[in-house]
């Protein structure tokens, strides 16, 4: 093997650099391919035509903005980008409010129409259109506030309409004075009262812009609705109340307590000891209003999809589920990201689970016999079947996996060719980039594992030391399969082990419940059965190996240094909250009414069912038992738990592990942006250089092994 | 199998150096082999050299044959930088050098009258005869070229391995390479610069040239390649949903660039891709064994073909040639009247597959002129069995069997070297044993003992002939009795050799079910149900194969 170099910093901004495509579409008649691509600070729309000559037309949106402290630019981003039917592409930058609150305040929510080769260009909507207006109880006038929105979809079987919906809120408001301060008197105790702004759904011509309000809805949460624009899904979201129940509305109604639900009776209601239990929620109506699909993992381990007759009061047959994996996330969000629907024909077509690694249900033969064509088209890697003409004549696909980041094609069936269209990162040359693997293995105690590990196509040692990763998040997030990180990493000769350990979400309750077997040594040992299981098969110096982790994987990664200092060498840790229990404490409230931090408390809900002393569990609980040196990666000024308790740890590590380091990061950072990645990956290089390259690691003698 | 043997850089093949045989006004113009019939045999002084087993028999000065000689040998290396030597067939070869001063002129009498029997000569009928300056024709088991040469023009010129010369070595190597590393390499032969110094190939052309200049003009422009799987697979073009022209074109065009990828230094692939290459063609084509070679699977082969793509299409590729080694002359000795007779009727005889394909009408006299340069050593007493392999198989070209079965039947007594020869007589043998025999009438071991012998022969001789194989299977499949082991080690071994071509590999693999080696016959089974060309093949295959596995 040849030596590993320093990581460049041309490297570390080739692999951060934004992608393209992070949307694309095809056109309904499989003609056309619409995708974003960032030029010059700026975000463009690319229209690309399937036939020869694959004419582009180019179409600029928005530039790029400014980071606070930094000289580098935040990518904008598209929140919708689809097409309205074969010549007709909508798309909608994000929406932001500019300037302080007030009549000068700016509301930018444009949602744009062009046709597919360029013209007709047209200003859907804007800011303006979406405002609300509250009965203002301090001036009893009324007032017109800015509303956000969010891009419902196309009605059935209308594709020249569009459905926005302008979200209302419950505003706190102070209502005027009693008059006691005219008098000289002590000021009275203000009340803040909720006052409503409603939400409303718009139908948007789109072609002429013509705006029709479909109705006003006050409600403090979530609606869905309908393929007819009716809002017949709730997801009451309370300020004071940690109940949050879920409701169809409008006709036929439907009560989730109702007798015939059965089993399912009664958990249409989140609450945070349920949050991470047996619970359901709707997800969406099928073309067919009295057709309703939710989420389910009601006596069972994994979330599945499942259907109910509003007019016959049944369950339909459907039964989307895997065994292993959630085909949902915790949450719904409306309109469904998970329900899969074939426009054309009015049908669902699938379920597409959440998650880094994306996996596909197909209800539709069809859709299914094209999956695994396409799949065995792209052995080892990942196949998204993600849209397809009404025709089903071109289907588009993003394959991800090994060294690729992704890469967008259009299988053209009667040809059987699979045409590419575009890489999500070109100016990354897969041969200098590290292979990645994925691995699944059960452990001596039956725990399945699965992760990813990184090989570095050179190194500096043989054997090449090693860093395993945990998730990140709490409940944690398993790993995606194209990691910038682990790309770096494997640049500075280290082998790279993700792990998806015990307690991460999105395979089932089980997996995610038995982190509550020991919230720290469980994902601790699953590393080390980890270890023994990678180096059993790739060459690894266990004498050089270190933990990493961002968020609570970060607080694993400094705690395994802590509980096993024999193993680990050195740990990373980015934003961790390194005191578990101070960091679930509830904030100071304020005067404006007890508001209830849902995620927080559920949070707090699931940990106490393991019985653990959350404060045990924190670093430095035990004195002197952290020895080795961690890098510690800290956003700086937010002055919470996580910045104080790392501060502490830092305290101690200056006295005893004086190769540790402490980098206060910024907003250019957290956002990946290049510079800021490569200032940051130049320190951890020096420090893995000092911590485990360091010659003087006593790498054990020699043993025969008989 | 017939072609050009070399060519030349220049414009010389383009018939320049053909002579009209009739001046005619203009009319029908016949290409034919050339006649070496303006003298007798012994009249001109022939000398004769060998080299790698290669025989010449030259009419040209000695100086003008050595060049020949050498330049050949150059082109050879040539072609080795783009296809390693281990992966051609090797066939014994004949070539005649005659010098492009003699060659038939206008008027020729002894020509014309040799063709006098057949319609060339009919009134109102005038047709003009090019010979062929510079002629391959493949038999079964060796190659014949001949070429008239000129000594101010071959020294200045290089020759090359035509194409098609290159083409016939690779489909007859064995064992069988895949289809996809031939196409690949022919592509590469195609795009070989003619006008560079070593071998340089020209950008690679990617589907049509107004393609390639799109390309160019845009690297990210939209193109489909095959996944690497469907491009290794036998059957990527079977069926109407895989056979329309933009797949096949694609499949035709993506070969290559897997091969010049291999071959490009840059890629550092190149021993991998040989590698690979020898494996493929001794088992079959998996993920598994690809990524043994090259280190990465198949999605990231097709990734990386995809992207190699703009850079093939820009520069040229310079490939990297072994050492050259110091050419040594070999030395020209005065052909004997049995050398002159044996190369050039072996060659006259070549000519007659070829005329009777191409203008049946002149056929006759070719076989006249063959049997007549074979014959006059025969009838002064000569018995040397090359010559007399060659008579036999000259009567069965002729169709005269009847002459032809005692000629092979002395030649292989005498040890004739010729697979060929040994099949021809073996098939007549089994032909007669048959004859007037129901079609599932077996036969006893001492019955095709006639048919086996002289087989045995053949499977020990190169090069190896499937059809040789087929037969050897055929004759044991219409016995009921034990298949000798040495008979089987022959047919296993000719499995592995032909495992590609269905029809060699489904008999074989009948044979090895009814000695009990099921696992090589299914092994055979597997590869050359992928190789058969139409539905009832792969049912007659699929049926074999489902009665091999166990019992649920």
């Amino acid at each position: 093997m040849t030596a590993a170099r320093a990581t460049t910093r041309e490297q570390v901004v080739m692999l951060f650099k934004p992608f393209l495509a992070e949307q694309v579409t095809l056109s309904p008649d499989g003609s056309h391919v619409a995708y974003t691509e960032h030029v010059k600070d700026e975000l463009d729309v690319v229209i690309l035509a399937l036939a020869e000559p694959y004419a582009k037309v180019r179409i600029a949106v928005e530039d790029d903005t400014d980071v606070r402290f930094s000289q580098e630019k935040r990518r904008s981003t598209l929140r919708f980008l689809r097409w309205a039917g074969p010549n007709r592409l909508v798309f909608a930058p994000r929406e932001e409010l500019v300037g302080p609150a007030g009549p000068r305040q700016k509301h930018f929510a444009p949602i744009f129409a062009i046709d597919a080769d360029g013209k007709n260009p047209r200003t859907l909507l804007n800011g303006p259109d979406l405002v609300g207006q509250i009965n203002n109880p301090a001036t009893f006038e009324t007032d017109d506030r800015p509303r956000f929105s969010r891009i419902v979809g196309f009605p059935a079987g209308a594709r020249d309409h569009l459905l926005v919906q302008a979200l209302g809120d419950t505003l706190m408001m102070q209502p005027p004075s009693l008059g006691v301060a005219e008098t000289g008197g002590p000021h009275a105790p203000s009340i803040a009262v909720p006052v409503m702004l409603p939400t409303t759904l718009f139908k948007v011509d789109v072609r002429t812009g013509k705006l029709d309000p479909l109705g006003d809805e006050f409600l403090n949460g979530e609606l869905g609705y309908d393929w007819q624009g009716r809002s017949r899904i709730s997801y009451a979201k309370p300020f004071f109340s940690l109940e949050r129940p879920f409701a169809i509305v409008g006709s036929p109604e439907l009560k989730f307590d109702e007798p015939w639900l059965g089993p399912l009776a009664g958990h249409f209601t989140t609450t945070p000891q349920n949050y991470f239990g047996e619970r359901a929620f709707p997800l969406g109506f099928d073309p067919d209003p009295n057709v309703l699909y939710f989420a389910s993992n009601v006596g069972r381990d994994t979330f599945g999809v499942y259907a109910l007759n509003l007019i016959t009061r049944q369950r339909t047959d459907l039964a989307l589920e895997l065994a292993h994996v959630d085909l949902t996330p915790l949450e719904p969000d409306y309109p469904s990201r998970q329900l899969v629907f074939d426009e054309a024909r009015g049908q669902l077509a699938g379920v597409r689970s959440p998650g880094p690694q994306p996996i596909a249900v197909w209800r539709d033969p069809e859709l299914a016999a094209a999956q695994r064509t396409l799949e065995k088209k792209f052995p080892q890697r990942t196949v998204e079947l993600l849209e397809w003409s009404d025709d089903r004549a071109a289907f588009l696909l993003r394959v991800t996996g090994g060294t690729e980041p992704g890469r967008y094609f259009v299988w053209q069936k009667p040809d059987n060719l699979v045409l590419e269209i575009l890489r999500s990162a070109p100016w990354l040359d897969a041969s200098n980039l590290h292979m990645t693997e994925s691995f699944a293995f059960d452990t001596a105690d039956g725990i399945h594992l699965t992760g990813y590990v990184t090989l570095p196509r050179t190194t500096r040692l043989n054997p090449p030391p090693a860093v395993i990763c945990f998730a990140d998040g709490f409940p944690a997030r398993p790993h995606a399969e194209f990691d910038r990180e682990a790309q770096v990493l494997a640049e500075m000769g280290l082998i790279v082990i993700r792990l998806n350990h015990r307690g991460v979400g999105g395979f089932g309750r089980a997996h995610r419940d038995a982190i509550l077997a020991g919230l720290d040594r469980a994902p601790i040992d699953d590393a080390l059965a980890t270890l023994d299981w990678i180096a059993a098969r790739h060459s690894i110096d266990r004498k050089r190996v270190a933990t990493l982790g961002h968020g609570f994987g970060g607080y694993l990664a400094v705690r395994a240094l802590e509980l096993r200092p024999d193993a680990f060498r050195c740990a990373v840790a980015d934003n961790a909250p390194l005191a578990p229990g101070r960091w679930l404490q509830v904030p100071p409230t304020t005067d404006m009414g007890q508001q209830v931090d849902f995620t927080l408390e559920a949070n707090r809900a699931f940990l106490q069912r393991s019985g653990a002393d959350l404060a045990a569990l924190a670093v430095l609980a035990q004195p002197d038992t952290l020895t080795h040196a961690v890098f510690q990666i800290v956003n700086a000024g937010r002055s919470d738990a996580i910045e104080t308790t790392n501060r502490e740890v830092r305290s101690h590590l200056k006295k005893i592990a004086t190769d540790s380091d402490y980098v206060e990061v910024n907003a250019a950072y957290t956002a990946g942006l290049p510079e800021a990645r490569m200032q940051l990956y130049a320190r951890l290089e020096v420090f893995f250089n000092l911590n485990l390259y360091d010659y003087q690691v006593k790498v054990g003698e020699t043993k025969e092994i008989k | 199998m017939i072609g050009r043997a070399v060519t030349w850089r220049c414009a010389l093949l383009v018939g320049g150096a053909s002579t009209p045989l009739v001046a005619q006004p203009p009319g029908p113009v016949v290409e034919l082999p050339p006649m070496i019939v303006n003298e007798t045999i012994g009249s001109a002084h022939w000398l004769y050299t060998e080299v790698h087993g290669d025989e010449y028999l030259s009419r040209c000065p000695p100086k003008l044959t050595l060049e020949f000689i050498a330049k050949r040998e150059r082109a050879w290396q040539r072609l080795h930088a783009l296809v390693p030597d281990e992966f051609l067939a090797h066939l014994s070869s004949i070539t005649i050098l005659a010098d492009a001063a003699v060659a038939p002129k206008a008027g020729d009498m002894v020509a014309q009258d040799v063709l006098r029997p057949t319609p060339l000569q009919t009134p109102g009928r005038a047709v003009a005869v090019h010979y062929l300056p510079n002629l391959r024709i493949d038999d079964r088991d060796q190659a014949g070229f001949f070429s008239y040469l000129d000594d101010t023009e071959l020294a200045q010129m290089e020759l090359a391995i035509t194409a098609d010369y290159l083409r016939s070595l690779l489909e007859r190597r064995t064992p069988m390479l895949p289809p996809w590393l031939t196409a690949g390499l022919l592509v590469l032969r195609s795009q070989i610069s003619p006008n560079e110094t070593g071998v340089t190939l020209r950008p690679f052309l990617w589907m049509s040239p107004e393609e390639s200049r799109a390309l160019l003009r845009d690297p990210a422009r939209p193109r489909a390649l095959l996944p690497a799987g469907e491009m290794f697979a036998p059957d990527a073009l079977r069926g109407a949903e895989n056979s329309q022209p933009r797949r096949v074109l694609t499949l035709r065009a993506q070969v290559g660039l897997f091969a010049r990828w291999a071959l490009d230094p840059r890629n550092g692939a190149r021993a991998a891709f040989w590698k690979f290459a020898r494996l493929a063609s001794e088992q079959r084509v998996t993920e598994e064994l690809f990524a043994q070679c090259f280190g990465f699977g198949f999605s990231d082969l097709r990734d990386r073909l995809n992207d190699y793509l703009p850079l093939a299409i820009k520069d040229p590729l310079r490939l990297a040639e072994d050492p050259v080694p110091q050419f040594a002359a070999p030395e020209l000795l005065d052909a004997t009247p049995l050398a002159i007779a044996r190369l050039r009727g072996t060659w006259e005889r070549l000519e007659i597959s070829y005329v009777r394909r191409t203008h049946p009408e002149f056929v006759e006299s070719y076989i006249i002129q063959a049997r007549r340069t074979l014959r006059e050593p025969y009838e002064r007493g000569e018995k040397n069995a090359w010559l007399l392999a060659e008579l036999g198989l000259c009567e069965f070209d002729a169709g005269d069997l009847a002459a032809g079965q005692p000629l092979l039947d002395d030649a292989l007594a005498a040890g004739a070297p010729r697979p060929q020869a040994a099949y021809a007589l073996a098939r007549l043998r089994f032909a007669q044993l048959r004859r007037d025999q129901p079609p599932d009438r077996f036969f006893s071991a001492a019955e095709i003992a006639p048919i086996v012998e002289p087989l045995r022969i053949a499977v020990q001789l190169a090069p190896p002939l499937p059809e040789v194989f087929s037969l050897l299977a055929d004759a044991w499949l219409q016995t009921r009795g034990p298949i000798p082991p040495a008979d089987l080690v022959a047919l296993a071994r000719g499995g592995k050799l032909f495992a590609m071509d269905p029809v060699v590999s489904y008999r074989i693999a009948l044979v090895l079910v009814r000695a009990g080696r099921r696992a090589e016959a299914g092994e055979l089974l597997e590869t050359g149900i992928e190789y058969a060309t139409d539905d009832p093949m792969r049912a007659r295959f699929a049926q074999l194969r489902s009665a091999l596995a166990p019992a649920p």
